[in-house]
């Protein structure tokens, strides 16, 4: 019942396009983010299913009712069509007190007084916020302004909700605690919800299916581990991922030392049991990609498959280290679990792993295998 | 009905600013933009008063007579190049005054440690507030001498001391009381400019060993001087355009500056004449606006002008202390408190020069009729004619506060909710029209296009409605600009999360917008009040008998030479405002208000 659906969006800001013929269905019960850098036109989308932006053209359904179409003739204003929206800056009242931010949408709905004071009380419970009633927002942190906010939006028991960055202005530790808070809601209410942000982790941490966009365009639509596992092109790979992943440019050459090697500037990699690796023909310009955590670090010499590297920067964060090494003008990343001790221009043994690695066309940007 | 038709109306019905925008295109079609073409088109026409000069002019008929005898005739000196040099004299003068004693104060008060600093800035502000020929009538008390008639000022009548003709009437005292009214706007703006300047920037001019007045010379003012051209230009439009005082003082003696010119005219009905100096003096304006704009846009590169916080650390005065402390009282005493105290004493003395207690009476504040004294007139506060135009005077600035701090809130909804698009620049700059008509020949269309009635309206000629509607059109500048700076205060998502609650518009605007704005709105509201209390040029062709106002009252014993009650209104006009800018420090320091930091 709660399906969205867009079809062939387009807006048009004077004549730039912040959304260009997108569609999109966003299935029932589903968390789904939009993802990408700012001015990709992720919150444009997200406010154009509330009403608050109006889509040049396209069709957008929701609920089993068409909500905008010019050559349907329909227009649903965002009064009437009943989601919840949550907004950047939490967009409380700051002259109303807790209470009354959250029951004057109720208040609207024509609800009596003792169900929306029922209703009130639930909601701050399910936010832990019983005994903040009578507070006014500029009495309240910003985690707790949060809460409000959000149980503003349930509070209503519409069965959408749409997030717009809703914890980019907390700090970190909120953030974490927030998200699982997010989370458990969402599994408990099972709402169809879609959600904007340009924090990777947020949205492999949260969603059920992830869209990355740039330029009002899609570049995928998938699940978190496809989205990062297997990224379709070399946006999506160089937007997803934490460090950014490693690409080497080079082409594939037979039995030249391996059955099939990738060959580069500075060294050339085994890729013989590579996922797929017939798609790709020889003496394409290719780049190759592969996450840190594929990469392996020795600091003894007989790994099979072993490129030696120079180590250049070792950034330890606790449960892991990120090591940059060098060889020639190549450079990676590779993360280790724990701590790892070396020093500037140590030489160490690299090994890729084959079953991460990634083929890319250096023309279309696309994955090749 | 087609699909897209049936798109477009239900947008419509959902969408006020849309509603509103067609609103104020229609009624500012109908209010602004009909009176001006109006005006035009009367400059290029025959009128009545022509059909005397002219044997074989027919009324209503085409014609560049008006034109050619402004710009090239023998009437050209008289009416127009005497005057419009008046009127630019008078404006630089007067802006040249201004910005000296404006420019004092607002660096002393922002960057030194002048001692009762909260004080003295009240005080300085006060002509702000009061109309600005208030001042003219303390002149005239002083300095009036007996060549034109009536009788003649302090000066003369209790020291003997002859006034000559230059210091009694024209330019000079028109300048000077021009320039100690308008100071206070100079001062407001300059300081308004001075505190946007970081002060670590003069910091790090000391530190590079730079004197005092080097850094002062070499690093203040030249990041000032955008701010200054713009205040200049600005005061400049705005005493060039004044008209009570040159009233006041250059009309006896036959000193006209422009908007007197212009009033003189419409009071020989010669109506075409008047509104091509009308329209000279709009030309006037929008040229200095249009220079002020450029030179703010420069004012915007100023990479120093952030609005954020920052320390401002005061220059100390030292032994000046004393002596600026004494400047900025005598000057308060001069300007402010000895007029005022004059004012007031005026009203009881019944001979001018006799100060004695026997020379005093009540008789002009609660006296009964006595054809001995002031033809017969009542005491200020027993007169029924006075009583009228007081009930008169506050009446119109209440409905014209409410309606305007109303309209302005409504207007910046339209203008920011449509931003970006045409339909918001035109709302935008059609409201701010009004602020460059000459309010005489703004009031002489009003008066011809509400003689008769248009439509659903009555004819309007001769009531209160009229002068109430035209002090509200007049007043839309301000009040538009205002309620745009209050509306774009408010964060867009505050409205929209309301939105998506389901909330409708009548409901959101009265429980979320109008709480939230309501700082701007009600000193948006004291603006209008003051404006509208004061207003002169603008309402005195319209009052009649019953619909006289304060300040036309004032105008009028002053043509009879009544001094007494001139300068009792005047004291009654003082109190009025002083109260109401009271009244409304008392019920905003009451709000409830809270505010977050958003976003």
């Amino acid at each position: 019942m709660n399906k969205i659906e867009l079809s062939n969006i387009t807006k048009l800001y004077g004549k730039v396009k912040a959304v260009d013929r997108l569609s999109l269905e966003i299935k029932e019960g589903e968390f789904l983010t939009l993802l990408g850098p700012s001015g990709c036109g992720k919150t444009t989308t997200l406010r154009m299913i509330a009403g608050l932006e109006e889509p040049t053209e396209g069709e957008i359904m929701a609920q089993n009712r068409v909500l905008i179409s010019k050559s349907k003739g329909v227009y649903v204003p965002p009064e009437a069509r009943n989601m919840g929206f949550m907004f950047q800056s939490y967009a409380l009242w700051p002259h109303m007190n807790v209470v009354k931010n959250i029951s004057l949408g109720l208040e609207s709905q024509k609800l009596g007084k003792s169900e929306i004071d029922k209703r009130v009380k639930k909601v701050l419970g399910q936010v832990q916020m019983e005994g903040y009633g009578t507070r006014y927002p500029s009495e309240l942190s910003g985690g707790q302004q949060q809460r409000v906010a959000l149980a503003r939006m349930i509070a209503s028991e519409t069965d959408i909700f749409l997030m717009d960055e809703p914890l980019s202005n907390l700090d970190a530790l909120l953030r974490v605690d927030m998200r699982s808070e997010l989370k458990h809601l969402h599994q408990t209410l099972h709402s169809t919800t879609v959600y904007v942000t340009h924090d990777q982790v947020e949205a492999l941490t949260l969603s059920d299916r992830i869209v990355v966009m740039n330029n009002g365009i899609i570049m995928q639509l998938d699940t978190p581990e496809k989205i990062y596992h297997k990224p379709k092109n070399l946006f999506v790979a160089r937007f997803v991922g934490s460090p950014p992943i490693n690409l080497i440019k080079g082409t594939i050459k037979k039995n030249a030392p391996h059955p099939l090697s990738f060959v580069s500037a500075d060294f050339s990699v085994d890729i013989s049991d590579v996922d797929r690796v017939k798609n790709v023909k020889e003496n394409q310009s290719l780049l190759l990609g592969v996450r840190a955590e594929n990469v392996s670090i020795h600091t003894t010499k007989g790994e099979k498959n072993s490129i030696p590297f120079s180590v250049y920067a070792v950034l330890p964060s606790g449960s892991e280290t990120i090591i940059t090494a060098k060889r020639g003008v190549s450079e990676v990343m590779i993360k280790v679990p724990g701590f790892f001790s070396s020093r500037l221009d140590d030489n160490v043994e690299v090994v890729f792993d084959q079953k991460g690695i990634l083929l890319f066309d250096e023309d279309t940007e696309q994955l090749l295998n | 009905m087609k699909p897209i038709m049936r798109f477009y109306a239900a947008k419509l019905r959902s969408k006020p600013e849309l509603i509103l925008s067609i609103f104020f295109v229609i009624i500012f079609a109908f209010l602004i933009i009909a009176p001006f073409f109006q005006m035009i088109y009367t400059s290029l026409t025959y009128q009545d008063y022509d059909l005397r000069l002219q044997r074989d002019a027919v009324k209503g008929a085409f014609t560049l007579f008006h034109y050619v005898r402004i710009f090239a005739s023998d009437l050209t000196p008289a009416l127009l190049v005497k005057p419009l040099l008046n009127s630019i004299a008078v404006g630089f003068g007067v802006t040249v005054l201004a910005m000296i004693i404006g420019a004092f104060f607002a660096w002393i008060f922002v960057r030194t440690d002048i001692p009762y600093k909260k004080f003295f800035q009240t005080v300085i502000t006060i002509p702000y507030m009061i109309p600005s020929w208030v001042i003219a009538l303390v002149w005239q008390l002083f300095f009036q001498n007996t060549r034109i008639g009536g009788t003649a000022g302090i000066l003369q009548s209790t020291f003997g001391i002859p006034i000559p003709d230059w210091l009694s009437y024209g330019y000079v005292p028109i300048v000077i009381t021009l320039g100690l009214h308008y100071y206070a706007y100079t001062f407001l703006m300059i300081s308004g400019a001075l505190r946007t300047i970081d002060s670590e920037l003069e910091e790090a001019g000391s530190v590079a060993g730079l004197s005092r007045f080097k850094v002062l010379t070499k690093i203040t003012f030249p990041l000032v001087l955008p701010a200054l051209g713009s205040s200049f230009v600005l005061t400049f439009t705005r005493s060039m355009g004044t008209f009570g005082t040159p009233a006041l003082l250059g009309l006896p003696v036959r000193f006209f500056t422009l908007p007197t010119q212009i009033y003189a005219l419409i009071n020989a009905r010669n109506t075409g004449d008047a509104f091509v100096l009308a329209l000279v003096l709009i030309v006037l304006a929008l040229t200095a606006i249009t220079v002020n704009n450029k030179i703010i846009g420069v004012r915007k590169s100023f990479v120093t002008m952030k609005g954020k916080g920052f320390r401002a650390n005061p220059m100390a005065l030292g032994k000046f202390k004393p002596v600026v402390v004494t400047i900025l009282t005598v000057f308060l005493l001069l300007v402010i408190v000895f007029p005022i105290i004059m004012l007031i004493l005026s009203t009881f003395i019944i001979l001018p020069e006799n100060y004695t207690l026997s020379n005093m009476t009540t008789h002009y504040w609660i006296g009964d009729s006595d054809p001995m004294i002031s033809s017969g007139q009542r005491g200020v506060l027993r007169n029924p004619g006075i009583l009228q135009a007081l009930y008169n005077s506050i009446r119109l600035g209440v409905i014209a506060a409410l309606v305007n701090a109303f309209l302005g809130l409504l207007i910046g909804y339209t203008v920011v909710k449509n931003r970006g698009t045409r339909i918001a620049k035109i709302i935008e700059s059609v409201a701010f029209a009004p602020y460059v008509f000459p309010g005489i020949a703004f009031a002489a269309i009003y008066l011809s296009m509400f003689s008769k009635p248009i439509g659903p309206i009555p004819a309007l000629y001769g009531t209160f409605s009229l002068i109430v509607l035209i002090v509200i059109v007049k007043n839309l500048p301000f009040s538009s600009r205002s309620g745009i700076s209050a509306i774009m205060q408010i964060d867009q998502s505050l409205e929209e999360s309301a939105i998506t609650q389901g909330i409708p518009w009548l409901r959101r605007f009265r429980l979320i917008i109008l709480p939230l704005s309501k700082s701007g709105f009600v000193s948006g509201m004291l603006l209008t009040f003051i404006t509208s209390m004061r207003e002169l040029s603008l309402v005195i062709l319209l009052v009649t008998p019953k619909t006289g106002l304060l300040t036309t009252m004032i105008f009028a014993y002053k043509t009879q030479e009544q001094t007494q009650h001139v300068n009792g209104v005047t004291l009654m006009l003082l109190v009025v405002i002083i109260l109401a800018n009271v009244l409304i420090k008392v019920l905003s320091m009451k709000s409830p208000y809270k505010t977050i930091d958003i976003g």
